[in-house]
Protein backbone atom coordinates (compact mmCIF):
# COMPACT_ATOMS: atom_id res chain seq x y z
CA UNK A 1 0.00 0.00 0.00
CA UNK A 2 1.24 3.45 -0.88
CA UNK A 3 0.08 6.63 0.70
CA UNK A 4 1.29 9.55 -1.31
CA UNK A 5 1.00 12.33 1.21
CA UNK A 6 3.76 14.05 3.02
CA UNK A 7 3.98 16.84 5.53
CA UNK A 8 2.50 17.40 8.95
CA UNK A 9 -0.93 16.22 9.93
CA UNK A 10 -2.46 19.69 10.01
CA UNK A 11 -1.19 20.44 6.52
CA UNK A 12 -2.44 17.10 5.29
CA UNK A 13 -5.95 17.60 6.63
CA UNK A 14 -6.21 21.12 5.31
CA UNK A 15 -5.05 20.11 1.85
CA UNK A 16 -7.05 16.87 1.81
CA UNK A 17 -10.31 18.63 2.61
CA UNK A 18 -9.63 21.67 0.42
CA UNK A 19 -8.75 19.52 -2.58
CA UNK A 20 -11.66 17.17 -2.05
CA UNK A 21 -9.88 13.94 -1.10
CA UNK A 22 -11.72 13.93 2.24
CA UNK A 23 -15.21 15.03 3.32
CA UNK A 24 -15.73 18.41 4.95
CA UNK A 25 -16.84 18.58 8.57
CA UNK A 26 -19.87 20.66 9.56
CA UNK A 27 -17.53 23.32 10.89
CA UNK A 28 -15.85 23.66 7.51
CA UNK A 29 -19.14 23.84 5.59
CA UNK A 30 -19.87 27.49 6.07
CA UNK A 31 -21.44 28.58 2.78
CA UNK A 32 -24.94 29.97 3.21
CA UNK A 33 -27.66 30.18 0.58
CA UNK A 34 -26.51 33.56 -0.72
CA UNK A 35 -22.86 32.53 -0.96
CA UNK A 36 -23.74 29.33 -2.83
CA UNK A 37 -26.04 31.23 -5.16
CA UNK A 38 -23.26 33.71 -5.94
CA UNK A 39 -20.70 31.02 -6.65
CA UNK A 40 -23.19 29.05 -8.76
CA UNK A 41 -24.08 32.06 -10.88
CA UNK A 42 -20.38 32.89 -11.23
CA UNK A 43 -19.70 29.37 -12.46
CA UNK A 44 -22.63 29.37 -14.88
CA UNK A 45 -22.15 32.75 -16.52
CA UNK A 46 -19.51 32.33 -19.19
CA UNK A 47 -19.25 33.37 -22.80
CA UNK A 48 -19.50 29.84 -24.21
CA UNK A 49 -23.24 29.94 -23.58
CA UNK A 50 -23.57 32.41 -26.48
CA UNK A 51 -22.16 29.76 -28.80
CA UNK A 52 -24.60 27.14 -27.48
CA UNK A 53 -27.56 29.38 -28.25
CA UNK A 54 -26.11 29.97 -31.71
CA UNK A 55 -26.03 26.23 -32.30
CA UNK A 56 -29.72 25.89 -31.41
CA UNK A 57 -30.48 28.63 -33.97
CA UNK A 58 -29.65 26.13 -36.70
CA UNK A 59 -32.80 24.22 -35.72
CA UNK A 60 -35.27 26.61 -34.13
CA UNK A 61 -36.63 30.14 -34.33
CA UNK A 62 -36.66 32.57 -31.42
CA UNK A 63 -39.89 31.54 -29.69
CA UNK A 64 -39.71 27.77 -30.09
CA UNK A 65 -35.99 27.90 -29.35
CA UNK A 66 -36.57 29.84 -26.14
CA UNK A 67 -39.15 27.35 -24.90
CA UNK A 68 -37.06 24.29 -25.78
CA UNK A 69 -33.88 25.73 -24.30
CA UNK A 70 -35.38 26.80 -20.98
CA UNK A 71 -37.15 23.43 -20.66
CA UNK A 72 -33.96 21.54 -21.52
CA UNK A 73 -31.96 23.50 -18.97
CA UNK A 74 -34.42 22.79 -16.19
CA UNK A 75 -34.69 19.09 -16.96
CA UNK A 76 -30.90 18.75 -17.18
CA UNK A 77 -30.41 20.42 -13.82
CA UNK A 78 -33.15 18.23 -12.30
CA UNK A 79 -31.25 15.07 -13.22
CA UNK A 80 -28.00 16.40 -11.78
CA UNK A 81 -29.62 17.64 -8.58
CA UNK A 82 -31.38 14.33 -7.94
CA UNK A 83 -28.18 12.39 -8.68
CA UNK A 84 -25.64 14.35 -6.64
CA UNK A 85 -27.15 16.82 -4.20
CA UNK A 86 -28.62 14.57 -1.45
CA UNK A 87 -25.42 12.61 -0.91
CA UNK A 88 -22.84 15.34 -1.56
CA UNK A 89 -24.53 17.81 0.77
CA UNK A 90 -25.15 15.21 3.48
CA UNK A 91 -21.53 14.18 3.77
CA UNK A 92 -19.67 17.23 2.45
CA UNK A 93 -18.19 15.26 -0.44
CA UNK A 94 -17.64 15.96 -4.13
CA UNK A 95 -19.33 14.30 -7.10
CA UNK A 96 -16.57 11.76 -7.68
CA UNK A 97 -16.78 10.44 -4.12
CA UNK A 98 -20.58 10.33 -4.42
CA UNK A 99 -20.20 7.99 -7.41
CA UNK A 100 -18.25 5.35 -5.45
CA UNK A 101 -21.31 3.47 -4.13
CA UNK A 102 -22.54 2.86 -7.67
CA UNK A 103 -19.33 2.37 -9.67
CA UNK A 104 -16.97 1.09 -6.98
CA UNK A 105 -14.06 2.84 -5.33
CA UNK A 106 -11.91 2.56 -8.43
CA UNK A 107 -14.73 2.64 -10.96
CA UNK A 108 -15.66 6.12 -9.72
CA UNK A 109 -12.50 7.45 -11.36
CA UNK A 110 -14.43 7.13 -14.60
CA UNK A 111 -16.33 10.17 -13.36
CA UNK A 112 -13.01 11.91 -12.90
CA UNK A 113 -12.03 11.14 -16.49
CA UNK A 114 -15.35 12.55 -17.70
CA UNK A 115 -14.94 15.63 -15.57
CA UNK A 116 -11.47 16.23 -17.00
CA UNK A 117 -12.64 15.76 -20.59
CA UNK A 118 -15.58 18.07 -19.98
CA UNK A 119 -13.41 20.81 -18.47
CA UNK A 120 -10.86 20.44 -21.26
CA UNK A 121 -13.66 20.77 -23.81
CA UNK A 122 -15.10 23.93 -22.26
CA UNK A 123 -11.66 25.45 -21.79
CA UNK A 124 -10.89 24.74 -25.45
CA UNK A 125 -14.07 26.55 -26.49
CA UNK A 126 -13.08 29.52 -24.36
CA UNK A 127 -9.50 29.73 -25.57
CA UNK A 128 -10.43 29.46 -29.25
CA UNK A 129 -13.12 32.06 -28.64
CA UNK A 130 -10.50 34.26 -26.97
CA UNK A 131 -8.11 33.84 -29.89
CA UNK A 132 -10.83 34.87 -32.32
CA UNK A 133 -11.71 37.97 -30.29
CA UNK A 134 -8.04 39.00 -30.09
CA UNK A 135 -7.47 38.66 -33.82
CA UNK A 136 -10.74 40.41 -34.60
CA UNK A 137 -9.54 43.44 -32.66
CA UNK A 138 -6.25 43.49 -34.57
CA UNK A 139 -8.00 43.11 -37.92
CA UNK A 140 -10.51 45.86 -37.15
CA UNK A 141 -7.71 48.22 -36.16
CA UNK A 142 -5.85 47.40 -39.37
CA UNK A 143 -2.86 45.96 -37.53
CA UNK A 144 -2.98 42.56 -39.26
CA UNK A 145 -4.33 41.39 -42.59
CA UNK A 146 -7.80 39.94 -42.86
CA UNK A 147 -6.44 36.68 -44.27
CA UNK A 148 -4.16 35.99 -41.34
CA UNK A 149 -6.91 34.71 -39.05
CA UNK A 150 -6.16 31.05 -39.77
CA UNK A 151 -2.62 31.44 -38.47
CA UNK A 152 -3.14 33.99 -35.73
CA UNK A 153 -6.19 32.56 -33.93
CA UNK A 154 -4.38 29.35 -32.82
CA UNK A 155 -1.31 31.39 -31.89
CA UNK A 156 -3.31 33.77 -29.71
CA UNK A 157 -5.21 30.85 -28.20
CA UNK A 158 -2.02 29.06 -27.21
CA UNK A 159 -0.42 32.27 -25.95
CA UNK A 160 -3.47 32.85 -23.75
CA UNK A 161 -3.23 29.31 -22.43
CA UNK A 162 0.36 29.98 -21.40
CA UNK A 163 -0.90 33.18 -19.75
CA UNK A 164 -3.53 31.25 -17.79
CA UNK A 165 -0.91 28.82 -16.54
CA UNK A 166 1.42 31.68 -15.62
CA UNK A 167 -1.27 33.45 -13.56
CA UNK A 168 -2.20 30.21 -11.79
CA UNK A 169 1.44 29.73 -10.76
CA UNK A 170 0.64 32.06 -7.88
CA UNK A 171 -1.57 29.31 -6.51
CA UNK A 172 -5.29 28.85 -5.91
CA UNK A 173 -5.55 32.35 -4.41
CA UNK A 174 -5.29 33.65 -7.98
CA UNK A 175 -8.83 32.37 -8.31
CA UNK A 176 -10.32 34.53 -5.59
CA UNK A 177 -12.98 36.89 -6.86
CA UNK A 178 -12.25 35.85 -10.45
CA UNK A 179 -15.58 34.07 -10.81
CA UNK A 180 -17.62 37.03 -9.61
CA UNK A 181 -15.74 39.45 -11.84
CA UNK A 182 -16.20 37.22 -14.87
CA UNK A 183 -19.93 36.85 -14.18
CA UNK A 184 -20.32 40.63 -13.97
CA UNK A 185 -18.38 41.18 -17.21
CA UNK A 186 -20.30 38.53 -19.13
CA UNK A 187 -23.66 39.79 -17.87
CA UNK A 188 -22.78 43.31 -18.99
CA UNK A 189 -21.64 41.91 -22.32
CA UNK A 190 -24.93 40.05 -22.70
CA UNK A 191 -26.95 43.19 -22.03
CA UNK A 192 -24.77 45.11 -24.50
CA UNK A 193 -25.31 42.47 -27.19
CA UNK A 194 -29.09 42.50 -26.70
CA UNK A 195 -29.20 46.31 -26.91
CA UNK A 196 -26.96 46.25 -29.98
CA UNK A 197 -29.08 43.63 -31.72
CA UNK A 198 -32.37 45.37 -30.98
CA UNK A 199 -30.97 48.74 -32.05
CA UNK A 200 -29.24 47.60 -35.23
CA UNK A 201 -31.35 44.65 -36.36
CA UNK A 202 -34.70 45.15 -34.66
CA UNK A 203 -36.69 42.98 -32.27
CA UNK A 204 -39.31 42.02 -34.85
CA UNK A 205 -36.60 40.90 -37.28
CA UNK A 206 -35.19 38.57 -34.63
CA UNK A 207 -38.61 37.21 -33.71
CA UNK A 208 -39.52 36.63 -37.37
CA UNK A 209 -36.19 35.10 -38.38
CA UNK A 210 -36.25 31.54 -39.67
CA UNK A 211 -33.92 28.86 -38.26
CA UNK A 212 -30.57 28.75 -40.05
CA UNK A 213 -30.47 25.14 -41.25
CA UNK A 214 -33.42 23.18 -39.89
CA UNK A 215 -34.18 19.56 -40.61
CA UNK A 216 -37.35 18.77 -42.55
CA UNK A 217 -38.85 17.38 -39.33
CA UNK A 218 -40.12 20.12 -37.04
CA UNK A 219 -40.31 17.71 -34.14
CA UNK A 220 -36.66 16.69 -34.64
CA UNK A 221 -35.63 20.35 -34.56
CA UNK A 222 -37.61 21.02 -31.43
CA UNK A 223 -36.33 17.95 -29.60
CA UNK A 224 -32.75 18.72 -30.59
CA UNK A 225 -32.99 22.22 -29.12
CA UNK A 226 -34.22 20.67 -25.89
CA UNK A 227 -31.59 17.95 -26.03
CA UNK A 228 -28.67 20.35 -26.39
CA UNK A 229 -29.54 22.39 -23.32
CA UNK A 230 -30.33 19.28 -21.28
CA UNK A 231 -26.90 17.88 -22.20
CA UNK A 232 -25.11 21.11 -21.28
CA UNK A 233 -26.71 21.21 -17.89
CA UNK A 234 -25.76 17.60 -17.26
CA UNK A 235 -22.19 18.86 -17.49
CA UNK A 236 -22.80 20.47 -14.09
CA UNK A 237 -22.53 16.99 -12.62
CA UNK A 238 -18.89 17.40 -11.50
CA UNK A 239 -19.45 20.98 -10.33
CA UNK A 240 -22.54 20.37 -8.19
CA UNK A 241 -20.76 18.14 -5.69
CA UNK A 242 -17.88 20.58 -5.45
CA UNK A 243 -20.28 23.43 -4.74
CA UNK A 244 -22.80 21.88 -2.36
CA UNK A 245 -20.22 20.13 -0.19
CA UNK A 246 -19.47 23.51 1.35
CA UNK A 247 -23.04 24.01 2.58
CA UNK A 248 -24.47 22.47 5.72
CA UNK A 249 -27.35 20.58 4.11
CA UNK A 250 -29.37 19.76 1.02
CA UNK A 251 -32.24 22.14 1.81
CA UNK A 252 -29.86 25.08 1.90
CA UNK A 253 -28.22 24.04 -1.35
CA UNK A 254 -31.22 23.07 -3.48
CA UNK A 255 -32.49 26.36 -4.90
CA UNK A 256 -29.13 28.13 -5.24
CA UNK A 257 -28.04 25.24 -7.45
CA UNK A 258 -31.25 25.02 -9.50
CA UNK A 259 -31.54 28.77 -9.99
CA UNK A 260 -27.86 29.69 -9.94
CA UNK A 261 -26.68 27.06 -12.41
CA UNK A 262 -29.75 26.37 -14.53
CA UNK A 263 -31.20 29.80 -15.22
CA UNK A 264 -28.10 31.80 -16.26
CA UNK A 265 -27.21 29.20 -18.84
CA UNK A 266 -30.64 29.29 -20.45
CA UNK A 267 -30.90 33.11 -20.22
CA UNK A 268 -27.53 33.79 -21.83
CA UNK A 269 -28.00 31.01 -24.37
CA UNK A 270 -31.10 32.85 -25.53
CA UNK A 271 -28.92 35.86 -26.36
CA UNK A 272 -26.74 33.58 -28.50
CA UNK A 273 -29.89 32.23 -30.18
CA UNK A 274 -31.18 35.74 -30.94
CA UNK A 275 -27.75 36.86 -32.16
CA UNK A 276 -27.43 33.93 -34.54
CA UNK A 277 -30.93 34.52 -35.91
CA UNK A 278 -30.20 38.24 -36.35
CA UNK A 279 -26.77 37.74 -37.89
CA UNK A 280 -26.97 34.25 -39.40
CA UNK A 281 -23.34 34.03 -40.55
CA UNK A 282 -22.17 34.52 -36.93
CA UNK A 283 -23.63 31.29 -35.52
CA UNK A 284 -24.10 33.23 -32.28
CA UNK A 285 -20.38 33.99 -32.05
CA UNK A 286 -20.19 37.67 -30.96
CA UNK A 287 -16.67 38.02 -32.39
CA UNK A 288 -18.24 37.86 -35.83
CA UNK A 289 -20.72 40.68 -35.48
CA UNK A 290 -19.68 43.05 -32.68
CA UNK A 291 -17.46 45.17 -34.96
CA UNK A 292 -19.90 44.93 -37.86
CA UNK A 293 -22.89 46.08 -35.81
CA UNK A 294 -21.26 48.23 -33.13
CA UNK A 295 -18.42 49.74 -35.14
CA UNK A 296 -14.83 49.88 -33.90
CA UNK A 297 -15.58 52.23 -31.00
CA UNK A 298 -18.13 49.90 -29.39
CA UNK A 299 -17.06 46.58 -30.87
CA UNK A 300 -13.42 46.64 -29.78
CA UNK A 301 -14.16 47.25 -26.07
CA UNK A 302 -16.81 44.51 -26.21
CA UNK A 303 -14.28 42.10 -27.74
CA UNK A 304 -11.83 43.08 -25.01
CA UNK A 305 -14.53 42.13 -22.48
CA UNK A 306 -14.78 38.72 -24.14
CA UNK A 307 -11.03 38.27 -23.83
CA UNK A 308 -11.06 39.17 -20.13
CA UNK A 309 -14.10 37.02 -19.38
CA UNK A 310 -12.76 33.99 -21.20
CA UNK A 311 -9.39 34.33 -19.53
CA UNK A 312 -11.06 34.40 -16.12
CA UNK A 313 -13.32 31.44 -16.87
CA UNK A 314 -10.35 29.45 -18.15
CA UNK A 315 -8.54 30.16 -14.88
CA UNK A 316 -11.46 28.58 -13.03
CA UNK A 317 -11.61 25.65 -15.45
CA UNK A 318 -7.90 24.95 -15.19
CA UNK A 319 -8.12 25.16 -11.41
CA UNK A 320 -10.90 22.54 -11.47
CA UNK A 321 -8.88 20.31 -13.81
CA UNK A 322 -5.88 20.56 -11.47
CA UNK A 323 -8.08 19.64 -8.49
CA UNK A 324 -9.39 16.70 -10.48
CA UNK A 325 -5.87 15.37 -10.93
CA UNK A 326 -5.36 15.68 -7.17
CA UNK A 327 -8.18 13.16 -6.67
CA UNK A 328 -6.06 10.36 -8.15
CA UNK A 329 -4.49 8.63 -5.14
CA UNK A 330 -1.14 8.09 -6.82
CA UNK A 331 -0.94 11.84 -7.57
CA UNK A 332 -1.99 13.07 -4.12
CA UNK A 333 0.85 15.07 -2.64
CA UNK A 334 3.17 14.13 -5.48
CA UNK A 335 2.30 16.71 -8.09
CA UNK A 336 3.42 20.26 -7.53
CA UNK A 337 0.79 22.94 -8.11
CA UNK A 338 2.57 24.15 -11.24
CA UNK A 339 2.71 20.65 -12.69
CA UNK A 340 -0.96 20.00 -11.87
CA UNK A 341 -2.08 23.15 -13.66
CA UNK A 342 0.27 22.45 -16.58
CA UNK A 343 -1.17 18.95 -16.99
CA UNK A 344 -4.66 20.37 -16.66
CA UNK A 345 -4.22 22.89 -19.44
CA UNK A 346 -1.88 21.02 -21.81
CA UNK A 347 -4.72 19.16 -23.59
CA UNK A 348 -6.44 22.52 -24.13
CA UNK A 349 -3.30 23.83 -25.85
CA UNK A 350 -3.27 20.79 -28.14
CA UNK A 351 -6.94 21.17 -29.08
CA UNK A 352 -6.87 24.96 -29.48
CA UNK A 353 -3.52 25.03 -31.24
CA UNK A 354 -3.95 22.16 -33.66
CA UNK A 355 -7.66 21.49 -34.08
CA UNK A 356 -9.26 24.75 -32.99
CA UNK A 357 -11.34 25.44 -36.04
CA UNK A 358 -12.57 21.85 -36.38
CA UNK A 359 -13.46 21.69 -32.67
CA UNK A 360 -15.31 25.00 -32.70
CA UNK A 361 -17.24 24.10 -35.83
CA UNK A 362 -18.34 20.76 -34.36
CA UNK A 363 -19.35 21.88 -30.90
CA UNK A 364 -22.59 19.91 -31.23
CA UNK A 365 -20.53 16.71 -31.08
CA UNK A 366 -19.00 17.87 -27.80
CA UNK A 367 -22.46 18.63 -26.41
CA UNK A 368 -23.67 15.18 -27.41
CA UNK A 369 -20.63 13.67 -25.70
CA UNK A 370 -21.75 15.34 -22.47
CA UNK A 371 -25.21 13.82 -22.81
CA UNK A 372 -23.86 10.39 -23.78
CA UNK A 373 -21.73 10.14 -20.67
CA UNK A 374 -23.32 12.17 -17.89
CA UNK A 375 -26.94 11.11 -18.48
CA UNK A 376 -26.33 7.41 -17.67
CA UNK A 377 -24.28 8.33 -14.62
CA UNK A 378 -27.14 10.47 -13.30
CA UNK A 379 -29.61 7.69 -14.06
CA UNK A 380 -27.58 5.15 -12.10
CA UNK A 381 -27.17 7.43 -9.09
CA UNK A 382 -30.86 8.33 -9.07
CA UNK A 383 -31.87 4.65 -9.24
CA UNK A 384 -29.45 3.79 -6.45
CA UNK A 385 -30.78 6.46 -4.09
CA UNK A 386 -34.47 6.66 -4.91
CA UNK A 387 -35.36 3.19 -6.27
CA UNK A 388 -33.04 0.87 -4.39
CA UNK A 389 -33.03 3.31 -1.46
CA UNK A 390 -29.42 2.57 -0.65
CA UNK A 391 -27.98 5.03 1.82
CA UNK A 392 -24.27 5.47 1.13
CA UNK A 393 -21.71 4.61 3.76
CA UNK A 394 -19.30 7.45 4.41
CA UNK A 395 -16.61 5.07 5.57
CA UNK A 396 -17.20 2.91 2.53
CA UNK A 397 -16.58 5.85 0.24
CA UNK A 398 -13.25 6.74 1.82
CA UNK A 399 -11.83 3.52 3.23
CA UNK A 400 -11.04 1.16 0.42
CA UNK A 401 -9.85 -2.38 -0.04
CA UNK A 402 -11.14 -5.96 0.05
CA UNK A 403 -14.01 -6.39 2.48
CA UNK A 404 -15.09 -2.76 2.31
CA UNK A 405 -18.57 -1.87 0.99
CA UNK A 406 -17.65 -0.46 -2.38
CA UNK A 407 -14.76 -2.72 -3.30
CA UNK A 408 -17.08 -4.98 -5.37
CA UNK A 409 -14.78 -6.58 -7.96
CA UNK A 410 -11.29 -5.14 -7.49
CA UNK A 411 -12.75 -1.72 -6.88
CA UNK A 412 -15.19 -1.83 -9.82
CA UNK A 413 -18.91 -2.52 -9.66
CA UNK A 414 -19.69 -4.61 -12.76
CA UNK A 415 -23.39 -3.77 -12.41
CA UNK A 416 -22.61 -0.07 -12.50
CA UNK A 417 -20.48 -0.55 -15.59
CA UNK A 418 -23.21 -2.58 -17.34
CA UNK A 419 -25.81 0.05 -16.45
CA UNK A 420 -23.53 2.78 -17.78
CA UNK A 421 -22.93 0.94 -21.04
CA UNK A 422 -26.67 0.32 -21.44
CA UNK A 423 -27.29 4.05 -21.07
CA UNK A 424 -24.54 4.96 -23.52
CA UNK A 425 -25.86 2.45 -26.07
CA UNK A 426 -29.38 3.83 -25.66
CA UNK A 427 -28.20 7.37 -26.29
CA UNK A 428 -26.14 6.39 -29.31
CA UNK A 429 -29.02 4.45 -30.81
CA UNK A 430 -31.39 7.38 -30.41
CA UNK A 431 -28.99 10.13 -31.48
CA UNK A 432 -25.68 9.59 -33.22
CA UNK A 433 -23.42 12.09 -31.43
CA UNK A 434 -21.17 12.51 -34.48
CA UNK A 435 -23.75 12.96 -37.24
CA UNK A 436 -26.84 13.95 -35.23
CA UNK A 437 -28.81 11.35 -37.18
CA UNK A 438 -31.63 10.02 -35.03
CA UNK A 439 -33.69 6.88 -34.69
CA UNK A 440 -37.25 6.56 -33.40
CA UNK A 441 -38.51 7.42 -30.87
CA UNK A 442 -35.88 10.19 -30.42
CA UNK A 443 -38.22 12.88 -31.67
CA UNK A 444 -40.69 12.10 -28.89
CA UNK A 445 -38.41 11.28 -25.97
CA UNK A 446 -35.01 12.95 -26.72
CA UNK A 447 -31.81 11.00 -26.02
CA UNK A 448 -30.76 12.23 -22.59
CA UNK A 449 -33.87 11.16 -20.70
CA UNK A 450 -34.05 7.60 -22.12
CA UNK A 451 -30.29 7.15 -21.62
CA UNK A 452 -30.65 8.09 -17.95
CA UNK A 453 -33.76 5.93 -17.58
CA UNK A 454 -32.31 2.80 -19.20
CA UNK A 455 -29.03 3.09 -17.29
CA UNK A 456 -30.93 3.44 -14.02
CA UNK A 457 -33.33 0.60 -14.85
CA UNK A 458 -30.58 -1.85 -15.81
CA UNK A 459 -28.58 -0.90 -12.74
CA UNK A 460 -31.54 -1.26 -10.38
CA UNK A 461 -32.65 -4.62 -11.80
CA UNK A 462 -29.15 -6.11 -11.74
CA UNK A 463 -28.34 -4.78 -8.27
CA UNK A 464 -31.61 -6.14 -6.91
CA UNK A 465 -31.57 -9.57 -8.46
CA UNK A 466 -28.02 -10.32 -9.55
CA UNK A 467 -26.10 -8.79 -6.67
CA UNK A 468 -28.51 -8.89 -3.72
CA UNK A 469 -25.68 -9.78 -1.36
CA UNK A 470 -23.91 -6.56 -2.28
CA UNK A 471 -27.02 -4.60 -1.41
CA UNK A 472 -27.20 -6.25 1.98
CA UNK A 473 -23.52 -5.70 2.54
CA UNK A 474 -23.83 -2.04 1.74
CA UNK A 475 -26.85 -1.56 3.97
CA UNK A 476 -24.70 -2.84 6.81
CA UNK A 477 -21.73 -0.86 5.65
CA UNK A 478 -21.06 0.83 8.94
CA UNK A 479 -19.99 -2.50 10.36
CA UNK A 480 -17.45 -3.14 7.61
CA UNK A 481 -13.87 -3.47 8.72
CA UNK A 482 -11.44 -1.48 6.59
CA UNK A 483 -8.37 -3.26 5.40
CA UNK A 484 -6.61 -0.87 3.08
CA UNK A 485 -6.58 2.82 2.54
CA UNK A 486 -5.70 3.78 -1.01
CA UNK B 1 3.34 10.88 7.08
CA UNK B 2 3.12 7.10 7.05
CA UNK B 3 0.04 5.18 6.01
CA UNK B 4 -1.08 4.41 9.57
CA UNK B 5 -1.00 8.07 10.52
CA UNK B 6 -2.89 8.89 7.32
CA UNK B 7 -5.55 6.34 8.17
CA UNK B 8 -5.84 7.52 11.76
CA UNK B 9 -6.35 11.09 10.58
CA UNK B 10 -8.91 9.96 8.01
CA UNK B 11 -10.79 7.80 10.54
CA UNK B 12 -10.91 10.70 12.96
CA UNK B 13 -12.32 13.00 10.28
CA UNK B 14 -14.94 10.47 9.16
CA UNK B 15 -16.13 10.08 12.73
CA UNK B 16 -16.45 13.87 13.08
CA UNK B 17 -18.34 14.15 9.79
CA UNK B 18 -20.73 11.31 10.67
CA UNK B 19 -21.41 12.79 14.09
CA UNK B 20 -22.21 16.14 12.51
CA UNK B 21 -24.82 14.92 10.04
CA UNK B 22 -27.99 16.94 10.41
CA UNK B 23 -30.97 14.85 9.33
CA UNK B 24 -33.29 17.86 9.34
CA UNK B 25 -31.15 19.46 6.62
CA UNK B 26 -32.08 16.72 4.12
CA UNK B 27 -34.68 17.36 1.43
CA UNK B 28 -38.25 16.66 2.55
CA UNK B 29 -41.46 15.98 0.67
CA UNK B 30 -42.25 19.65 0.10
CA UNK B 31 -38.79 20.30 -1.27
CA UNK B 32 -39.20 17.48 -3.77
CA UNK B 33 -42.65 18.68 -4.71
CA UNK B 34 -41.40 22.18 -5.48
CA UNK B 35 -38.36 20.81 -7.29
CA UNK B 36 -40.59 18.60 -9.39
CA UNK B 37 -42.91 21.49 -10.20
CA UNK B 38 -40.07 23.79 -11.24
CA UNK B 39 -37.91 21.37 -13.19
CA UNK B 40 -40.35 18.81 -14.60
CA UNK B 41 -43.88 20.25 -14.73
CA UNK B 42 -42.79 23.73 -15.84
CA UNK B 43 -40.57 22.37 -18.64
CA UNK B 44 -43.45 20.17 -19.80
CA UNK B 45 -45.70 23.23 -20.01
CA UNK B 46 -43.02 25.22 -21.83
CA UNK B 47 -42.48 22.41 -24.31
CA UNK B 48 -46.20 22.21 -24.96
CA UNK B 49 -46.49 25.95 -25.54
CA UNK B 50 -43.40 25.95 -27.75
CA UNK B 51 -44.67 23.02 -29.79
CA UNK B 52 -48.00 24.76 -30.24
CA UNK B 53 -46.03 27.71 -31.61
CA UNK B 54 -44.06 25.50 -34.00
Amino acid sequence: MVVGVSGDNGGLEARASAEGWWPLTQGERNWGTVALMGVSVSAAVATWVFIIGGTVAFYLDAVAGSMAMIAGSLVGILLVVLAVLPVASRFGIDSIAALRPQMGNRGAYFGLVLMTLSVVGWNSVLMIFLGRASVEILVSLGLVADGSRGLLVPLFSVASIVGVWFVLRRGPEAMQKTGTAVAAVVTLLGVFIVVLLVKEVGWSTIMDAEPLAPSSSKLYNYTTGFEMLAAINLAWWPYVGGLVRSTSGARKALWPVVIGLGLPVSALSLIGLFAALAVPESGGDPTKFLIELGGVSAGVPALAFIILANFGTALVGTYIAALGLAQVPSFQGRLSWNLSTALGILPVAVVAGLFGSQFFDNIGVFLAFLGVTFAPICGIQIADYYVLKRRPSLRGMFIHGPGTPYHYWRGFNPVGIVGLLAGVATYMYLLNPLTYESNPPYEYVSATLPAAFVAGLVYAVLMKWVMPSERTAVKDASAAEPSVVD
Amino acid sequence: MDSQAYRDALEKRLAIVEAGIDESASLNGNDYLLLWAATAVLPAVLLFVGWWWV
